[in-house]
């Protein structure tokens, strides 16, 4: 699914991730909650992210400094703004759906 | 002599009128010789430093009298002073500045006094230091850079510090110059931090509860020739603890707890000469044995002098150095845990073991690149543990190969070789690191609807047929269906529901229309009468134009009622609006802002109308 290379049972290659869990909630009209968790094995320095809207390697100083927009988050075409109190980022598609994520 | 005298109280007059002394005057309760050079005033009761000091003076002993403070500046005006001696007072404050106006001091005697703290305000400005005492005083702690100010001094007295509690890992920073060090009888536990102590030669540690000597407590001490550690309550002394003690000549490890060495201790102390060992509990077995054989080589001529056997009761009491290997049965030492092939992740910790029976052997690591490593040895990242572990704190791929470790007693020697594979960064090993998100994303219910309208927008094609009878060419037609497109996007984008603005929304779009279908006319009209005009001048124009003589033909109609807008539209387009109109509040949509003029798709369709009518050119161009 992210393109994770998988050597051993449980064992992923550097630089891969897998989503661990996905709980995809539709049960509310008009919205899905997506709460998912990804695990990744990340060079020294890097840290399990989110990029272009797949989990991914990122630089350990944009999730320590929560400056999420710069590991780029969200799709190609769509803009990512930062919440308020550096929770997590905003996508905006340009048909003006946004996605919110929040980090937990 | 006396010349020189007089040419001095000439010279000094000034300084002397402040002190209020002569250069020979001697105070009341001191005796005073070579011309008050020297002054003495011991046990005289005296509780302050008497004023009247001579300012001739180079050696000042107040020693045994009850002072209890020494104030700031009171020794400012004995510039020639050189030897300080405040021993055996009372002493628990000394001022800060209270040694200020000494250059020449080279010793201070503070020893047997009450201090509680090391005065290191009042060492500022002694720059020729040489000697300080400070023995016996109830000294609780030396901090950091306690003696940073007095780089100068050689040697250092912190003997019976009885009260020492803690001692800086920093505490003797500076002390670049210091020769000799007493820190015996301070009940320390541990050998304090020495390494900044490079030209070091003396060091006294005895009478402390050590217990145990561990390789790296001398690091850096390499000019260290005396050590002495008599009555210190030496139990251990790990492998390869002296090794850094590469200039040691004398070693006094009397009156210790010590059973047994460790093989070959003395082996990398190529200097070492004078060794007292006695009364210490040795127990006199296998793991004696290299002793003896040192002993014999290195004090040949003294070999009883240092240690005694105290057990098995066969030997005890017989020098270790008249033993030999007849009086044992040894054997080869066995590696209890040996060494184990790794595979190992760069950057990891990595062990290999080394076990052996008894940790009176030597180990010794043999690595790939041919290096010896020790328990002594000091690698950035890897060390031999004290019992026999090779450590990798972080192995590099570099570190991959075969790692040999030898141990060895008198008997002879084992080893145990295992391979280290270090591969290239795989963290997968080091540890995953998990992101957990929560993604709200809310849909608007027009969203999949609107999807597709904007892909094919259901009203086009009978807005194309609307504008076939009003504008030019299949071209400009064309360019008409974009404007209507946008403001469908507009609409999904902008959420208002008020039946109100849709009609708001519907009349200017209307309006728009209506002056966009009044432009066309005007503009065919001008078109028309250029056209008339130019064919009067030539009578063959391009064939394609009749198409549009055809359509002007029923123009005139439209532009011709400039009154109401409304009217002026042709049924079927007022039938298409309406029509949209349904479509949009079908949907629920609505247009927010929407304003032709502020559409640039809109105002192209301008664009070629305006074009035809300022050249004929143009209009051909437009055309094709």
């Amino acid at each position: 699914m992210m393109g994770a290379r998988f050597l051993k049972e449980g064992q992923l290659a550097a630089g891969t991730c897998e989503i661990v869990t996905l709980d995809r909630d539709s049960s509310q009209p008009r919205r899905t909650i997506a709460r998912q968790t990804a695990r990744c094995a990340c060079k020294k320095g890097q840290i399990a992210g989110t990029t272009r809207a797949r989990p991914a390697c990122v630089d350990a100083r944009i999730i320590k400094t929560k400056q999420w927009c710069e590991m780029l988050p969200c799709l190609e075409g769509e803009g990512c703004d930062l919440l308020i109190n550096k929770s997590g980022w905003t996508c905006t598609q340009p048909g003006g759906r946004i996605k919110t994520t929040t980090v937990s | 002599m006396l010349w020189k005298q007089g040419l001095l109280l000439a010279l000094w007059l000034p300084s002397l009128a402040l002190a209020g002394t002569s250069p020979t005057s001697c105070p009341a309760a001191c005796s005073c010789s070579n011309q008050a050079s020297r002054v003495i005033c011991t046990r005289r009761e005296l509780v302050e430093v008497p004023e009247s000091i001579s300012i001739n003076t180079r050696y000042l002993n107040l020693q045994e009298n009850n002072i209890q403070v020494i104030k700031t500046d009171t020794f400012k005006h004995l510039r020639h002073l050189e030897i300080l001696q405040l021993s055996k007072n009372l002493i628990r404050k000394i001022e800060v500045g209270a040694f200020n106006g000494l250059p020449n001091l080279n010793t201070l005697e503070l020893f047997d006094n009450r201090l509680t703290t090391v005065p290191t305000q009042a060492f500022e400005y002694l720059s020729k230091l040489r000697e300080l005492w400070l023995r016996n005083n109830p000294i609780e702690s030396i901090p950091s850079y306690a003696f940073n100010r007095v780089p100068s001094l050689r040697r250092l007295d912190l003997g019976e510090l009885k009260k020492l509690e803690y001692i800086s890992e920093a505490a003797f920073e500076g002390l670049v110059n210091l020769r000799y060090l007493n820190l015996g009888m301070c009940n320390l536990k541990d050998i304090p931090n020495l390494t900044a102590l490079v030209r070091l030669e003396e060091l006294e540690l005895s009478g402390n509860r050590l217990d145990m000597i561990r390789p790296g407590s001398f690091q850096g001490l390499t000019s260290l020739r005396k050590l002495w550690l008599m009555h210190a309550q030496v139990a251990t002394i790990e492998r390869n603890a002296f090794d850094d003690l590469k200039s040691l000549e004398e070693l006094n490890l009397s009156h210790n707890n010590l059973m047994s060495l460790p093989h070959d201790l003395f082996t990398p102390l190529h200097r070492l000469e004078r060794v007292h060992l006695n009364h210490n509990p040795w127990h006199c077995n296998c793991d004696v044995l290299w002793l003896s054989w040192w002993l014999k080589e290195t004090v040949p001529n003294n070999t009883t002098c240092c240690a005694r056997c105290h057990a098995p009761p066969s030997l005890k009491g017989r020098y270790i150095g008249e033993l030999d290997q007849s009086h044992f049965t040894c054997y080869a030492p066995v590696i209890v845990e040996p060494p184990t092939d790794l595979n190992v992740t760069e950057g990891m910790a990595a062990e290999l073991k080394c076990r052996t029976g008894t940790s009176m052997t030597s180990v010794n690591w043999l690595t790939p690149n041919g290096t010896l490593m020790t328990h002594g040895s000091y690698r950035v990242r890897i060390s031999v543990l004290h019992d026999g572990t090779l450590n990798f704190t972080n192995v590099t791929v570099q570190d991959t190969g075969q790692y040999t470790c030898m141990v060895t007693n008198s008997a002879g020697n084992t080893t145990a070789s295992a391979t280290l594979n270090v591969s290239a960064v795989d963290p997968a090993t080091t540890g995953y690191t998990y992101f957990t998100t929560v993604t709200v994303e809310t849909m608007e219910t027009t969203q999949e609807d609107t999807v597709p309208t904007k892909k094919e927008p259901g009203p086009t094609p009978s807005w194309e047929m609307t504008y076939s009878t009003t504008s030019l060419t299949p071209r400009s037609t064309r360019s008409t269906e974009k404007p209507f497109t946008v403001p469908i996007t507009v609409v999904t984008e902008n959420g208002m529901k008020d039946l109100d603005d849709v009609m708001k929304t519907t009349k200017i779009i209307i309006g728009c229309f209506v002056a966009i279908t009044f432009m066309a006319a005007v503009m065919l009209i001008v078109f028309y009468k250029l056209r008339k005009q130019h064919q009067l001048h030539k009578h063959h124009g391009p064939t394609r134009t009749i198409e549009i003589i055809n359509v002007e033909d029923e123009l005139p109609a439209a532009a011709g009622a400039p009154g109401d807008s409304h009217l002026a539209l042709p049924a079927l387009e007022h039938d298409h609006l309406n029509h949209y109109t349904a479509f949009k509040t079908h949907y629920n949509n609505n247009a927010g802002a929407l304003n032709c003029s502020k559409n640039p798709l809109l105002n192209s369709i301008h664009e070629p109308l305006l074009f035809k009518s300022s050249s004929k050119e143009n209009v051909q161009e437009t055309q094709i």
